[in-house]
């Protein structure tokens, strides 16, 4: 039986995965990994399965001790990937002997990182998945954040990669989607007409910043007040990307927690392939929205999934074999 | 109350909620969650690309699996429920819930402006909360928040408009025409009035209140 041993906890580290499908009418949200387009190419620069498990954390990573020879992967935000006293670049694979240690304590820009590793992790689903929902104490380990001295247990696999390649950038969501972070797309949401002019304008016109109070639930905007009067009668059901604008005028877009339904009113949606990048935005960091229609998020979104089946081949006819 | 009643279809708009989701509105005064539930239900069965279902007041939310087309699946949707021009509801004796007695202590922060804004004193809204037996409309926000319906209107009241960062778990809030418990401390827009050790939801995360279940609550 091998394990890994976190020495330092990172912030907010918690064990996700694709997140949690069916049971949204219990009230189950779908939750699952922050930046899911990261924690998804964790997996596929290791040929895991898609859903396998990957460990997520926020700000500064953990630091980990392995007691067995493993190859893992690192994604998400641009992180100094220390192994004992050799430093890389993230966006790659890298092979941890036993009694190395990892530490991903330092991050360079982005929020939110992945560590996959190639094999499977010894983790209970439930409801279908491993993804940790910390407000309700659900899935992961404990249903919490990972602390200093836990144990998990995993079960690492034999991996043909070509030697060449280890411990190099490979992969980069940014280039990747080629968008940048100071342009966020976005698709008139549901309550879009019933806004007055005056706010429509602000909110495409305006700077926002990620305010400190975001979460996993949410990410909160601030930007100059857009005060109005529109009112949602009942709650509705709502989905990951959707920005919502309360009365106090300003933004709120649900992230990978956020609630089953809302009851505020709807001003615009980010569309999925644009998910990856708001979630890389950090506190303080200054963005505008860009209105495009919804015939162009759907396009861009196909043009992400074939982009992902590209990488997929090239990767692996290039590097990795088995 | 008649234990059949009919939806008329054609009073309905299904609009893009986000780039792989579909809300189902329907024009209704009273609350339809049941049947938005039900036709939910027929939906998920019908089409394999519906991966989950929220009903709401007078709303279905769909959610498709995200390679979906979303404009495509919209229209096959919306032959599907235009081809029954009107769904006719029985409801079901085995809707007939269990029945759960929460203990409140009335003493949220909010009870006081409550009161005052509805023009009644502290006694006369905890009794008008009490009098009544809830049902479970529906199920969302977070696990086992459970929307209670109908609120009496002398109570009812829409959010607040700055939402608070952390309402305990346990706390007994109003907003519109519902009543509801926070099963989880976590952000959220309500008034709260109270505060219960009813658990919503046991260590193994199943829920505690299904829809259909009836609640009644009382004063301590």
């Amino acid at each position: 039986m091998a394990y890994l041993k976190i020495i330092k906890n990172g912030i907010a580290s918690t064990i996700q995965d694709n997140g949690r499908f069916f049971f949204r009418e219990s009230g189950i949200p779908v939750s699952g990994a922050f930046d899911k387009l990261s924690a998804q190419f964790a997996n596929i620069l290791l040929k895991n399965k898609v859903n396998t498990p990957v460990m997520e954390f926020f700000f500064s990573g953990p630091i980990i001790q392995f007691d067995v020879d493993v190859f893992v992967s690192v994604t998400g935000a641009n992180i100094n990937v220390y192994i004992d006293d050799n430093a890389y670049r993230s966006g790659g694979v890298y092979l941890i002997k036993s009694g190395s240690i990892l530490n991903l304590s330092k991050f360079k820009g982005g929020r939110v990182g992945y560590l996959a590793i190639r094999g499977t992790w010894d983790i209970e689903l439930i409801y279908g998945s491993s993804s940790t929902y910390t407000p309700c104490k659900l899935g992961g380990l404990s249903g919490r954040y990972l602390k200093c001295n836990d144990t998990l247990i995993i079960n690492p696999n034999e991996y043909d990669i070509k030697k060449n390649i280890l411990n190099k950038k490979i992969f980069d969501v940014a280039y990747f989607l080629k968008l940048n972070m100071n342009l966020i797309p976005f698709v008139k949401g549901l309550d879009w007409d019933k806004f007055e002019k005056k706010i429509t304008n602000m909110f495409l016109s305006q700077v926002m910043e990620i305010d400190k109070e975001s979460s996993r639930m949410g990410l909160r905007l601030k930007t100059i007040n857009m005060y109005h009067e529109v009112e949602r009668k009942h709650s509705i059901g709502v989905d990951e990307g959707i920005i919502q604008l309360p009365k106090n005028g300003l933004p709120i877009i649900l992230m990978a927690d956020g609630q089953i339904t809302g009851g505020y009113p709807i001003i615009g949606f980010v569309p999925k392939y644009a998910l990856s990048i708001l979630s890389q935005i950090n506190i303080g960091q200054k963005f505008k929205f860009e209105l495009i229609s919804l015939e162009k998020a759907k396009k861009n979104n196909k043009k992400m999934l074939q982009g992902i089946k590209k990488f997929k081949k090239n990767y692996n006819l290039k590097y990795a074999n088995s | 109350m008649s234990n059949i009643y009919q939806v008329n279809c054609i009073s309905k708009k299904i609009s893009v909620l986000s780039d792989s989701s579909l809300l189902i509105e329907f024009y209704s005064e009273k609350d339809i969650s049941d049947f938005s539930f039900k036709l939910g239900k027929k939906l998920k069965e019908k089409f394999s690309f519906i991966i989950d279902i929220v009903p709401t007041f007078s709303s279905v939310a769909v959610y498709l699996s995200h390679d979906a087309n979303i404009l495509h699946y919209k229209k096959l949707i919306e032959d599907f429920i235009n081809n029954q021009s009107n769904l006719i509801f029985k409801k079901d004796s085995d809707d007939i819930g269990v029945l759960h007695t929460i203990h409140v202590n009335y003493n949220g922060k909010d009870l006081q402006r409550v009161a005052e804004e509805k023009k009644l004193n502290n006694k006369e809204l905890i009794d008008i909360h009490t009098n009544k037996i809830y049902i479970v409309q529906f199920l969302g926000f977070v696990p086992g928040f459970a929307y209670l319906g109908s609120l009496d209107k002398r109570i009812s009241l829409p959010r607040k408009i700055n939402p608070d960062k952390n309402v305990p778990k346990g706390s007994v809030a109003i907003a519109e025409n519902y009543t509801a418990i926070y099963p989880v401390t976590s952000p959220g827009g309500w008034n709260i009035i109270g505060h219960t050790n009813y658990e919503m939801i046991n260590e193994k995360f199943s829920i505690k209140l299904k829809p259909g279940d009836k609640v009644k609550f009382v004063s301590i």
